[in-house]
């Protein structure tokens, strides 16, 4: 994007500098669970973290129900916000085989 | 949300994470998803259009794709993380060399120009060994002691020292003897700006006798440029907000037009007639003190908004306490506000109007700045997001969960009163007469501003980093 520092010339003064960032933490990763090999039969949760945007968060629960139908599908829209969810909460979310998260705020 | 799909991926659960398609976003999305261990999860970006009702029919198979498809080798594969250490010699090079390499390859968000990696846009002050050693002599502390900072927005943690600090207040051209403030504010989280559009990006107001010590300024124009230790220390909260605590502007700072002021802090007047902010948030009165906005603020000279006619100069040129209260009235975020008065208007104030300490004004605010209780109750800020509580992101205590609480609900203001009230009582607009935080400062004469302040201010000791 831009264009390579010309060399510096040699009256120049030459200075040392130190890294000014900071470091994040080494993090062990995981793969994903295995997807569903089929919707039919499964319960699948449209969990609106947000709190706002009740109509678009509900609505894709609504047409995957639509085109999905043998499946079970609920729109649970938490207790709790993101950042501080209760644990019933979670225990809704992990009532079903799969869970969308949404906001869309 | 990445913390809660990577929270139900590790319970077994399958999760599609529903979000905006936004470049700076969904690359922020993607950094925390391997923060958070699941670094695959599966999104389905849609658009960032808040008039949709629905999604377009095309959507829905979406979903079902993300929910059925099987996982790649990437999807599945697991392992160790290691980040860049960022440690010890950056480069050697003349001055605009390193200028160019702290700036960077200046990528960015596509909606808007390039921007720098490790400045404000600005050249910096070389950080040699030599600079940061002097700037640590500004502190008793090891340079290797660990300070800790948790990113805004996107559940990150970064680790840094008390010597990473001293480069970027280097950077910054501060003087040594700013080292403490500059400290506290790291300890404060460094400004990584708020979420939204505000006049500044964060607000730091300095209290106690650091503020002359070190020459900042509080008189007149204590916004404007001019003063070295103000421009300074602001800046270093801004290199420490970019360098430290991980905000990477039109990344995961997406403020759609962006602060008037990018980490603003000015001194509190020692002039008040009223107890210090230092005092008032519990210190000694001669302790020096960082006061740090955790929600963004906006303060509007009084002046330059019609908010109530006046019937004489003198009404006119100071402004009373009924104008304070028909400017806080036009507020639309209840969580707090701040009333900025000239030593002189707080003077004038406290005697003419008997507010003797500053308890006084905060409770006249409180209680006259009211809506009617219909507007409460339907407020979306308060019922629909909850921000109105005093808790969460937007008040501190998630991210600071050990300060002392400045102010909490009023029993006046509570939910289970107002809901029993009738829709036409008027009712406090603000959660506390605390929630006003009131500072005194400016130049001879009188003026005031106000604003909203979307969070509480917490209070930082200064003297701790000495």
């Amino acid at each position: 994007m831009r264009k390579k520092a010309k060399p510096y010339k040699s009256d120049e003064p030459v200075y040392t500098v130190l890294d000014p960032r900071s470091k994040e933490p080494e993090v062990e990763f995981r793969g994903l669970n295995p997807r569903l090999d089929t919707l039919a039969g499964k319960r699948i949760i449209v969990a609106n973290l947000h709190g706002g945007n009740e109509e678009i968060m509900e609505s894709i629960a609504a047409d995957l129900k639509g085109v999905a139908g043998a499946c079970e599908v609920v729109y649970y829209p938490t207790k709790g916000r993101w950042a501080d969810l209760v644990q019933e909460d979670w225990d809704m979310m992990l009532s079903g085989d799969a869970v969308i998260l949404g906001h869309n705020y | 949300m990445s913390r809660v799909a990577a929270h139900l991926e590790r319970k077994g659960m399958p999760v599609v994470l529903e979000s905006f398609e936004d470049p700076g976003i969904n690359k922020t999305a993607k950094l925390n998803f391997m923060r958070q261990g699941v670094p695959a999860v599966r999104e389905v970006l849609t658009p960032q259009d808040t008039t949709l009702k629905s999604l377009p029919e095309e959507y829905t198979p979406k979903f079902i794709d993300a929910l059925t498809r099987p996982l790649t080798e990437d999807e599945m594969a697991s392992g160790l993380h290691e980040p860049p250490r960022n440690e010890g010699k950056f480069m050697s090079g003349t001055y605009d060399e390193i200028q160019r390499a702290f700036e960077g390859e200046l990528v960015g968000h596509p909606s808007i120009g390039p921007i720098a990696e490790m400045t404000d846009g600005l050249p910096i002050t070389p950080p040699t060994e030599r600079r940061v050693a002097d700037m640590l002599k500004g502190t008793s502390h090891d340079p290797d002691e660990p300070i800790e900072f948790t990113g805004f927005w996107n559940s990150a943690k970064y680790l840094a020292t008390v010597k990473k600090v001293a480069i970027n207040a280097v950077m910054a051209g501060c003087k040594p003897e700013c080292m403490p403030v500059a400290l506290a504010i790291a300890e404060a989280g460094g400004c990584v700006g708020y979420p939204g559009d505000s006049s500044f990006g964060h607000l730091f107001v300095v209290s106690g006798p650091i503020a002359k010590e070190i020459g900042m300024n509080s008189g007149f124009c204590f916004l404007a440029p001019g003063n070295p230790a103000n421009m300074t220390l602001q800046r270093a909260a801004t290199l420490i907000g970019i360098n430290l605590g991980g905000a990477i502007f039109g990344i995961n700072v997406l403020e759609r037009t962006g602060p008037l002021h990018w980490g603003t802090i000015f001194a509190e007047d020692e002039n008040t007639p009223w107890e210090g902010l230092n005092h008032h948030f519990g210190y000694k009165p001669d302790e020096s003190v960082l006061l740090s906005w955790e929600g963004k603020v906006q303060l509007v000279p009084f002046q330059n908004i019609e908010v109530k006619s006046t019937e004489t100069l003198q009404e006119n040129q100071v402004g009373t306490p009924e104008h304070a209260v028909a400017a806080l009235k036009t507020l639309t975020n209840v969580n707090g506000a701040i009333l900025s008065l000239t030593p002189d208007t707080a003077c004038f104030w406290k005697e003419e109007y008997g507010f003797n300490r500053m308890k006084d004004l905060q409770e006249y605010l409180y209680e006259h700045v009211t809506w009617k209780q219909r507007v409460w109750a339907r407020n979306y800020w308060l019922h629909k997001l909850g921000r109105g509580r005093q808790s969460g992101y937007f008040t501190g205590s998630n991210n600071r969960p050990n300060r002392p609480a400045d102010y909490e609900v009023d029993e006046r203001s509570s939910t289970e009163r107002l809901s029993r009230l009738s829709e036409d009582t008027d009712v406090p607009k603000f959660v506390s007469p605390g929630a006003v935080t009131v500072i005194v400062a400016g130049g001879t004469g009188n003026a005031w501003a106000w604003g909203g302040a979307y969070g509480r201010p917490l209070a930082y000791s200064i003297d701790k980093w000495r």
